[in-house]
């Protein structure tokens, strides 16, 4: 009895981090949008061009792609080559998640030991216009890959737990594609919960040998 | 020999399903580690480097356009108006479908929003007036190959960024080449519509041209005022992509189109779609860096020099390449691993870059069509109900008139050199 409960709860917490980065990600979003949209205003409007949006704009940038990476690796929507992998039977495919999750791992741990001392080191610079020290901006990544690592391994347990991989319960493809429903877009892609999992267990084979419910999650969005 | 080992270890990666951008930043780590005069820190370094790029900046605000005035209605009112202008023609809905792509590939710059735009609107016309659904499928995925070609286009900035082109310069590169993709699937459009009865049937909503003229002239301004920005030198590509989605998000709060809810869905799918590309710039400009390291270009050259001097050999080695490439390969992630390697290539065989670059989008974009990895045959398939081998099957002989385009684009430089040079970009 206390076992599926933790699980879920660990699920719980991911989604809430994931959920963070979100927010995030859609805040820098916004202040790229806001210091553009300035800088052009300020320009023609007010004849006196700002000396710090477009820097901001960058410093907003990095962070927004390292954040965005993370919650998209927490959907398991990264861009994926599956020619190979499509053809493995269920179980197949759950091993090779692991090991391609595992592989992933070992590259953010690698980036985060190499990049540490680095990130440490460029903190005396800052930069030019907002005097931004360079170890928030190489932190980005630092922070990103961190993250990304933990949602990775989370993914890989979820994996063994469930013996099918997350890209196997079709949703992250849609992610990748960019294409999941705007309405749709808070449905948990990489943590199924556990009644969702129950009935998409066994998903009854498609024509072309693809589980039919492939098109469930962009099909039943509709517009974009 | 390193850069062969590095390559292959890259493609067993890609095989075992590990997401692109770590099965480029893997091997590169382990090149950058195991090198004695390289200092660890370089690996994060470059790819902050990579993303730190003012011009890198109009692709989240682009790709914000789009799905914003898909959001907004905006893609509605276009087709509305394309259907009131064109509806009287024999086979209508083929050139309603061509023209309403074109259309909206003003203001979407990837092919995924146009083709979820225009499948989920018009293959369901199409079939209820008894077009053909194969043809309705694959004239629609022909279509959206509009969005990344004609300006604005995602794939444009990439490839400007990492071949360090004028963006505006690709941008206005694209236009005449969808035009001639356009023409091309019209010409098609019309072989094909004549054996079917009924495609002769016309569209009755003629009635409303002036109407719905005046329902989407404001939606029509948007590409005046992103190109018109640049080429007047009034905004860089990137102001202007924040311009437009300023401007866009006015219209939708005017049309009341617009929730707080969708709002925040629309920035959250901008977020999401931005991740996946900009987690691969990064890992590519890595690898770019180690390539040019290792002198992978100059290597290339050299075989490629002994195969041939000619040019237009060297063009059609390309496109073979990449059309392999494109199938396998998502349009971005392709155009950031080969653009460092040919693009210096391509310098010594005399190749414009900005030609060149037209080329490789319109071959990239063509592999979206195609399985394995055919993205457009995803979306078309969730947003029509049609399964993906039907869609395959509708986008086969659809091939041939892109094939023609393909053909027109590489082999005549000045289409897509003419437009930028007069405007002097």
């Amino acid at each position: 009895m206390n076992r599926p409960r933790k699980n879920q709860k660990r699920g719980r917490r991911e989604m809430w981090i994931r959920d963070a980065e979100r927010l995030m990600a859609v805040a820098m979003l916004l202040s790229i949008l806001g210091s553009m949209a300035a800088q052009v205003v300020a320009r023609y409007v007010f004849h006196a061009p700002l000396a710090w949006s477009e820097e901001w704009a960058r410093f907003a940038m990095i962070w927004l792609a390292f954040l965005a990476a993370a919650f998209v690796m927490a959907e398991q929507g990264h861009i994926a080559v599956d020619v190979v992998s499509s053809r493995l039977s269920r179980g197949g495919k759950a091993w090779l998640a692991c090991l391609s999750n595992g592989l992933v791992v070992l590259a953010c741990l690698l980036v985060l030991a190499c990049g540490a001392r680095f990130v440490w080191r460029v903190g005396v610079v800052e930069s030019p216009a907002l005097g931004i020290s360079m170890s928030a901006w190489y932190g980005a990544a630092s922070v990103g890959f961190g993250l990304m690592a933990l949602h990775c391994l989370g993914n890989t347990l979820a994996t063994i737990r469930r013996g099918r991989a997350a890209w196997d319960i079709p949703a992250a493809a849609c992610a990748a594609a960019g294409t999941q429903d705007t309405a749709d877009a808070d449905r948990p892609c990489a943590y199924v919960p556990p009644a969702d999992e129950a009935r998409g267990a066994n998903p009854p084979a498609a024509s072309d040998g693809r589980p039919a419910d492939v098109e469930r999650p962009m099909g039943d969005g509709g517009r974009l | 020999m390193i850069l062969a080992l590095l390559v292959v270890l890259m493609l067993i990666l890609l095989a075992i399903r590990v997401p692109v951008a770590f099965g480029l930043l893997l091997p590169c780590l382990l090149y950058v580690g195991l090198s004695d005069d390289i200092s660890l820190g370089v690996a994060l370094q470059r790819m902050v480097a990579g993303l730190n790029s003012f011009p890198l900046l109009a692709v989240p605000l682009f790709i914000m356009t789009g799905y914003l005035s898909n959001t907004a209605g905006l893609a509605d009112r276009l087709f509305r108006f394309v259907t009131s202008l064109l509806g009287g023609l024999p086979g209508s809905l083929g050139y309603v479908t061509v023209g309403s792509s074109l259309m909206f590939s003003w203001m979407s710059g990837a092919a995924i929003a146009d083709a979820a735009a225009l499948g989920s609107v018009l293959v369901p016309a199409m079939r209820k007036r008894g077009y053909d659904e194969r043809f309705a499928l694959g004239l629609c995925a022909a279509a959206s190959m509009l969005g990344p070609i004609m300006p604005p286009s995602i794939p444009a900035i990439i490839y400007a960024v990492t071949a360090g082109v004028s963006v505006g310069a690709l941008f206005f590169a694209g236009v005449l080449p969808a035009l001639v993709l356009a023409a091309v699937l019209c010409v098609f459009v019309f072989f094909q519509v004549r054996g079917q009865a009924a495609a002769g049937a016309t569209v009755d909503e003629r009635r409303g041209v002036l109407a719905a003229a005046r329902g989407a002239a404001p939606v029509m301004l948007t590409p005046v005022i992103i190109l018109g920005g640049i080429l007047g030198g009034v905004f860089t590509p990137t102001e202007a992509a924040a311009t437009a989605v300023v401007y866009v998000l006015a219209l939708g709060l005017c049309y009341r189109s617009l929730s707080w809810r969708s709002l925040y869905d629309v920035a959250v799918q901008t977020a999401r779609t931005t991740g996946s590309i900009m987690l691969i710039v990064a890992a590519a400009s890595l690898f770019g860096w180690v390539l040019a390291r290792e002198q992978g270009p100059r290597m290339l050259a050299e075989v490629l020099r002994d195969l041939t001097d000619d040019p237009w050999i060297f063009l059609v080695l390309v496109n073979a390449a990449l059309l392999v490439i494109g199938t396998v390969l998502e349009p971005t992630a392709a155009l950031l691993i080969t653009v460092p390697v040919l693009l210096p290539v391509a310098a010594q065989f005399g190749i414009h870059p900005v030609h060149l670059g037209v080329v490789m989008i319109l071959n990239l974009v063509i592999g979206l069509l195609t399985p394995p990895v055919g993205l457009v045959l995803y979306v078309l398939s969730s947003v029509t109900g049609a399964t993906v081998p039907q869609v395959v099957r509708g986008v086969f002989p659809f091939l041939i008139p892109l094939g023609i385009a393909l053909l027109i684009v590489t082999f005549v430089p000045s289409v897509s050199l003419w437009l930028p040079q007069a405007l002097g970009m």
